[in-house]
């Protein structure tokens, strides 16, 4: 194990300090303009949406005209509520990190069409929190309302805006084969697939999963599902798990909706309930392995449930997922013996 | 660097502005050299020079030392960090030590000297004295850890908290100088003391825990390097103890500012957070091995947490791609104030660069998290999520490659299509397991090579393609040959052993089952790659199942193997002898296939006493079944088979017991899942329906006992019947045959009508025949029209009854089958009611014309070319069956000719039913008075003597003896009828053939082997009268025309009787046996004729005078002898 130089790393944040300055009221960017030897900092005064803008510098009152693609440099500084509604959403206090994204886009609203403005990028980000809290209206107005153009949009943030608009169909009962075509049209669309990330490639699973997943009648969601809805069932089930899996515990919310649901779709496979009445708790060995695979499915997702994603304070207790969790077996338990050395 | 990280720096830039007072004595540039001596290596000459300085200038009593004093500080922090620069912490630890302690740099007034005398510094050398209690920590804390050089000392990580925390407190309390304010230190020195408390040699994650809070709430950002040295502790120090693996989790949790950066911070780490989730992973692997969930938890946990962390290579791309748009041609770095972050330009770019190579060399990283992910998640139970987690790697990270040990790109691909595979099965997605594992058809997967070979065997086998599984399940066994009692390898070889059963392939079967259950590989062991006890008891009873029911198919062609299934029986029956199914699953199927091979070698037997041996054991056989395994689906066909033998047995006492086994049967095929039972219970209740009339209950009076069978008949149709119940047409044959009122006979007619149309109808749409039809419709044509007179008084005319049979409702126009049946019952009726007018002339002619009316009639509507082959050539017997009737079959000249012309069709068509056609054709041509048309039969028959079928060249061997004897050729029929007694297979009519040689041989004149033929005969099967009264009477008429008279002396011993009085005594004793057993009580009509010629012939025998003087001189001397 190695530690640097802790001052000379600790130091090196103080290298360039004249340049930090508080951040004005007004909308200021620092930018190299052509002809200038170095960066120097503006005020926007307005933007025209197409990339164009009017500076006013320090200590003048004069406006210039300019094109963000004429300057050697456009950097907009964060603005520190923006900072605060990231380092919220970084820590997933999605509530905190939507509200505080709210006021930015809001603030920042006459300035959005500037690259990675902090407008564009707050409402990103507070699109990004409705999905994860699942409000699926939100999602779909925001999307639909999204303040600049998507090819605006970072690469990765275009296809975000995208699969937003494909999970949002959620508020309106999205057929399965629908959410299927739309999601598959996505992929199919020239380099989307590697600006897809995981977290949104998971929205897409969770869109097609709740779409199958809608179609099955309550009654059988609640009681045994009919032999006509297994094929939907099953394929809801592998799609809540690709949501969960795709998000390699990066997000908690909508993964772990995603498990619950599948969970409650495998309790109401044919068999599953009906076994988990006369087996014995905790199980055996042998009575692990003649258990029917869609209840030892179904509890091996309860258990990954309780494990990985523990209840949170003031959570209301999971009594399906508890109740499943209790049958679990670790069928693993003395492989290593067999294991070849 | 800031200014104050060295002395030597301050005092380079102090010497510009101070006068040169003595190069020998100049303490400055003395400085400037101990700088360079340090940054050589040579660090004990620059503490030297460091200790001479400060010994030179320390003389308070010297001019030049007061002149100079106020530089000795920055001589005294030098010396300290050249041991620090040159890694010799002790020493450098004691440095700083006696700096911040000693005395003469606390006083203010050098201090302020200092200040006064280096403007461009004004806090002068004062940041030293705290700071160096920082670098006091410091130098303990490297000591604590140690190097590539020195092994680190967990020891001097007390002394490392003491300094640190004392630092922070200062830091805290604002007891530091502005300087070291503005450093912002307080996160960095936090996530020091965070490693100290790990690192110690009793690690307290609580006051790491607290100083991760503290990092987190601290002024100033901490930077990412550090944060992921203080995470590359965490996780190593809590994985190395079981205790604290949960603390990586809870500290990941309880500080997610620090690690989960945005996508461009947190790409520059994300190899590290994956290394360290798989370090955390494997901790899980061993956990669940050894069965510790709740370390395995804590451990999951972690691993996960570490796995989120990793950035998702398209959010880097996205996010760095715009940083360095943004930075543009600023290649400085820039603050991001409100971020917290200094951006980078050209750190973005090569971290971009590195980013679009990993995308291009499809190793993302993200993908990696996610695979990790997954394989824990398998690791946990769970193969929906690991299926799902493949699935999205397949999807997303299509190409997703690693590099193996020599760097080269290894693309991931075919194992994770392999995974995918295998999970889809387990989730029961079996098309989406074959198609996955159609994906690596053909490629090399090294081990993996095993479980596609046998997950191709499995598919084949659900697909139950018997001939490509066996090449499939060799494969198998070819990939585990080293470890032949693998239960892979096993489960291959039965596999084998069941395609092999299933394509019938008997000498196959025998071999492949042999091996299996004599090889040594069907055992039980310990471990996952052995069998369980379950799985040896199911693979060997199938396999001893198999091999049984093989030999019994066999067995049609070769009795012997009869014996042979019989004897696999014994074995098994040894080794399996629990009637708990779990220990012994086929046991029903067992014994209730060992008790239908007792019963079929015991119906074929000659030797009586071995026969009523194997049904005593066939009927035991039924009681085991019958008393262990009432829920089996064997069991009501067990009931049944203990009926049958019951009441084809001798003992009458026992046959009610076969009513109480009848209803049992019935009772229990009824309450079979899906109707499996209902032929079982239609073949209960119909013959219970014809037997319980003869036979008495205890306690039961005749009334009685016919409520009781007409029970039967009703629960018959209301429970039993169906669509193509194979009773049905003879229940209601015997229905209408036992009418005796108005009602019943309007009942039975009405049920046979619907019955008959039914099972026709069913038949024809089948494109098959029953062979129960024809018999029904006979009785039906019988009883109908007989009962019309009886019942109804009314008798029919012949255009009332054609009426009535040739359009027979329900019966479709197109079934030719059986509307030709209808038509011949109807001749055979007329037949029957032509016989009946003996005496009136006129009646019997226009009966004649009205029989040869009807039989145009019939061969008219029904073409050969109308029919199908297996139609035409039933017809065609049909035909031959109604000429061989006559007396003078020979007669019957237009129907042998019209049976030919229906053969015919068939031969032409040369399609299938060829051998029938053929056969049946010689048998028609047999009939002719015509030489050339004998000879054609001769011809004919010849063809298909040796045909494999023993229903084909049985009858036909049969057939040419007959015609052999009929145009007096013996010698040729003691030749064909050898060939048929010699052939086993041929169990039809063999008693009748018997019969044929003996005839045979006698016209031959070998009256000799005439005489044993039927001597064999006659006493083998006594009990059969129409066979041994026929037998007994051509030994009678041998012995009769032999006429040996007798010879030797009585009282010398020699005395053999005459042949005439042989001959009276076989029929005498033969005649007397029967009576005595009183079987000549039971028999048929046609016995009793037999039997009757030899009650004649041995009346006629005993009037012979020679005769009964011999048996008189007989008697007189066995009278004397008793006296």
């Amino acid at each position: 194990m190695k530690l640097k130089n802790v001052m000379t790393l600790a130091l090196a944040a103080f290298a360039c300090a004249p340049l930090a300055e508080a951040q004005d009221a007004a909308f200021k960017a620092i930018v190299l303009l052509p002809g200038e030897k170095g960066p120097q900092e503006v005020t926007i005064a307005s933007v025209d949406g197409k990339g164009g803008f009017q500076y006013v510098k320090r200590g003048t009152a004069e406006r210039y005209q300019m094109n963000t693609s004429a300057c050697g440099m456009f950097f907009i500084p964060t603005p520190a509520p923006l900072a605060e509604a990231w380092s919220d959403y970084r820590s997933g206090d999605n509530a905190a990190a939507r509200k505080g994204f709210a006021a930015v886009k809001k603030a920042y609203a006459p300035y959005a069409a500037l690259p990675n403005s902090p407008a564009m990028q707050a409402a990103m980000g507070e699109l990004c929190c409705a999905v994860r809290m699942q409000d699926w209206k939100a999602v779909k107005a925001l999307s639909a309302s999204f303040p600049v153009p998507a090819n605006m949009l970072l690469p990765a943030d275009q296809v975000r805006l995208k699969a937003a608009s494909i999970i949002g169909g959620i508020a309106d009962g999205a057929k399965s084969e629908a959410q299927k075509k739309a999601v598959t049209e996505l992929m199919k669309q020239k380099g989307v697939l590697k600006q897809t990330d995981a977290e949104t490639y998971g929205w897409l699973r969770y869109a097609v999963a709740d779409a199958c997943a809608a179609e099955i009648p309550a009654d059988q969601l609640q009681g045994t599902i009919a032999a006509d809805k297994l094929k939907l069932a099953n394929e809801a089930i592998d799609n809540f798990c690709q949501c969960v899996m795709s998000s390699h515990s990066a997000t908690r919310p909508l993964p772990e909706n995603a498990l619950n649901r599948a969970i409650g779709l495998m309790w109401a496979l044919p068999g599953v309930k009906e076994y988990a009445a006369s087996a014995p708790t905790p199980m055996t060995g042998p009575a692990w392995a003649s258990a029917p695979a869609n209840f030892k499915d179904a509890v091996a997702l309860a258990n990954y449930l309780k494990v990985l994603y523990p209840a949170q304070k003031g959570s209301a207790p999971n009594e399906l997922a508890d109740k499943l969790a209790a049958f679990y077996y670790n069928a693993r338990q003395g492989s290593s013996k067999n294991k070849k050395k | 660097m800031n200014s104050y990280t060295t002395a030597a720096s301050v005092i380079a830039a102090m010497a510009l502005s101070l006068p040169l007072v003595c190069q020998a004595q100049d303490p400055l540039s003395s400085l400037t050299q101990v700088k360079a001596l340090s940054k050589a290596g040579k660090v004990q000459e620059a503490v030297t020079l460091c200790d001479k300085v400060l010994k030179r200038f320390s003389n308070p009593k010297s001019a030049t030392a007061r002149q100079f004093a106020y530089v000795l500080p920055f001589y005294a922090w030098e010396k300290a960090n050249c041991y620090f620069q040159a890694k010799d912490y002790e020493n450098a630890y004691n440095a700083f030590k006696a700096f911040t302690e000693d005395k003469r740099w606390q006083d203010p007034s050098l201090q302020a000297l200092v200040k006064a005398k280096m403007p461009s510094q004004p806090e002068g050398y004062t940041p030293f004295l705290t700071y160096g209690i920082f670098q006091m920590g410091n130098c303990r804390y490297k000591q604590g850890i140690g190097d590539d050089k020195v092994k680190g000392d967990p020891t001097k990580f007390a002394d490392a908290i003491t300094c640190l925390e004392r630092y922070l407190g200062l830091l805290q309390r604002n007891k530091v100088s502005a300087t070291e304010r503005k450093q912002k230190m307080d996160g960095s020195v936090c996530f020091l003391l965070l490693q100290a408390y790990l690192l110690k040699p009793e690690p307290d994650f609580a006051k790491a825990a607290e100083y991760l809070e503290k990092s987190r709430e601290s002024r100033g950002r901490v930077p990412d390097s550090m944060a992921m040295d203080g995470l590359n502790t965490i996780v190593n120090v809590a994985l190395s103890n079981p205790d604290n693996v949960g603390w990586v989790y809870k500290l990941i949790e309880a500080s997610p500012a620090s690690y989960n950066l945005d996508p461009a911070r947190a790409g520059r780490n994300a190899n590290k957070f994956l290394n360290l989730a798989n370090k955390a992973y494997k901790l899980v692997d061993a956990a669940l091995d050894e069965n510790n969930t709740s370390l395995a938890a804590d451990a999951a946990r972690s691993s996960a947490a570490l796995f989120g962390l990793v950035a998702d290579t398209a959010s880097v791309r996205s996010m760095l791609s715009a940083q360095v748009k943004a930075l543009g041609k600023y290649n400085r770095p820039m603050p991001d104030r409100g971020a917290g972050v200094v951006l980078n330009a050209s750190q973005a770019r090569k971290l971009l660069q590195s980013y679009n190579q990993i995308a291009t060399d499809n190793m993302e990283l993200d993908g990696f998290a996610v695979l990790g992910n997954t394989t824990m998640a398998h690791a946990m139970g769970s193969n929906r999520l690991a299926k799902g987690g493949f699935q999205v790697v397949f999807d997303r990270y299509g190409q997703i490659s690693r590099k193996n040990d020599a760097g080269e790109l290894q693309p991931m691909r075919n194992t994770i299509i392999f995974q995918l595979a295998q999970l889809s099965y387990a989730t029961g997605d079996e098309a989406a397991g074959v198609k996955y594992d159609g994906m690596l058809e053909g490629e090399d997967m090294g081990e993996q090579n095993k479980t596609l070979a046998f997950n191709k065997m499995n598919r084949l086998l659900k697909a139950e393609n018997w001939a490509e599984v066996i090449p499939a399940a060799k494969e198998v066994m070819e990939a585990f040959k080293d470890d032949t009692k693998n239960k892979f390898y096993v489960s291959a070889q039965y596999t084998i052993v069941a395609a092999y059963y299933k394509m019938g392939a008997i000498q196959e079967l025998i071999q492949s089952a042999t091996e299996l259950l004599e090889g040594g590989n069907l055992a039980p062991g310990s471990g996952k790659e052995r069998l369980t006890p379950a799985q040896v008891t199911t693979y060997k009873s199938m396999t001893f199942y198999f091999l049984m029911d093989t030999y019994t198919r066999a067995a049609k062609e070769d009795p012997t193997m009869r014996d042979k299934a019989l004897a696999v029986f014994d074995i098994y029956a040894k080794e399996f002898t629990s009637t708990d199914m779990k220990e012994n699953p086929l046991g029903p199927n067992m014994y209730f296939s060992a008790l239908a091979n007792l019963m079929n070698r015991a119906s074929h037997s000659q030797d009586e006493a071995a026969a009523a041996a194997d049904n005593a054991k066939a009927l035991e056989y039924c009681k085991h079944i019958c008393a262990n395994w009432t829920e089996h689906e064997l069991y009501p066909s067990a009931e049944l088979m203990a009926a049958s033998i019951i009441l084809n047995g001798k003992d009458d006492a026992a046959k009610p017991a076969a009513i109480d086994s009848l209803e049992r049967c019935a009772d229990a095929a009824l309450k079979l899942r899906e109707g499996k039972g209902l032929a079982t219970a239609a073949n209960a209740l119909f013959w219970l329906y014809s037997y319980s009339l003869d036979l008495e209950r205890a306690g039961e009076n005749e009334d009685a006992r016919k409520a009781r069978v007409k029970t039967y008949i009703e629960r018959f149709w209301k429970e039993a019947d169906y669509e193509g119940n194979a009773y049905a047409l003879q229940a209601s044959a015997l229905q209408l045959i036992r009418a005796e009122s108005k009602e019943e006979y309007e009942a039975a007619i009405k049920r046979n009508q619907e019955v008959i149309a039914r099972e026709a109808t069913y038949a024809f749409k089948h494109n098959t025949t029953n062979p129960d039809l024809e018999k029904t419709i006979n009785t039906y044509v019988d009883g109908y029209v007989t009962g019309s007179e009886k019942h109804l008084g009314k008798k029919l005319t012949l255009e009332e009854k054609a009426q009535h049979f040739n359009n027979f409702a329900g019966i479709d126009p197109a079934d030719k089958y059986t509307n030709a049946i209808f038509r011949m019952a109807l001749i055979s009726s007329m037949n029957q009611e032509l016989a009946a007018l003996k005496d009136d002339k006129a009646a019997q002619d226009k009966l004649n014309n009205d029989i040869e009316r009807t039989f145009r009639e019939m061969t008219n509507t029904f073409k050969p070319a109308d029919l199908t082959n297996f139609i035409c050539v039933q017809v065609g017997d049909y035909l031959v069956s109604y000429v061989g009737k006559f007396a003078e079959p020979s007669s019957k000249t237009e129907e042998i000719a019209t049976a030919v012309t229906y053969y015919d069709a068939v031969l032409e068509r040369k399609q299938d039913m060829v051998a029938e056609a053929t056969l049946g054709k010689a048998n028609a041509l047999a009939f002719s008075a015509d030489a050339g048309q004998q000879q054609q039969a001769v011809a004919l028959y010849g063809q298909v003597t040796g045909n494999a079928d023993p229903l084909i060249s049985g009858p036909a061997l049969q057939g040419l003896t007959t015609l052999h004897m009929r145009s007096g050729n013996p010698n040729e029929a003691i030749k064909t009828a050898r060939a048929f007694l010699a052939n086993r297979a041929n169990t039809r009519g063999r008693m009748e053939m018997n019969l044929m040689l003996g005839q045979a041989y006698t016209e031959s004149g070998d009256t000799k082997n005439a005489l044993l033929g039927y001597m064999n005969l006659f006493n083998q099967n006594k009990g059969a009268i129409l066979y041994s009264a026929q037998a007994c009477q051509r030994i009678m008429e041998i012995l009769w025309k032999r006429n040996t008279p007798s010879s030797g002396d009585r009282i010398k011993g020699d005395f053999k009787a005459s042949d005439r009085w042989n001959a009276w005594s076989t029929g005498q004793v033969y005649v007397n046996q029967i009576r005595k057993a009183g079987i000549d009580k039971k028999i048929t009509p046609a016995e009793r004729d037999e039997f009757n010629k030899v009650i004649n012939a041995v009346k006629k025998y005993a009037a012979d005078p020679a005769v009964q003087a011999e048996d008189k001189a007989n008697k007189a001397f066995k009278s004397r002898l008793q006296k």
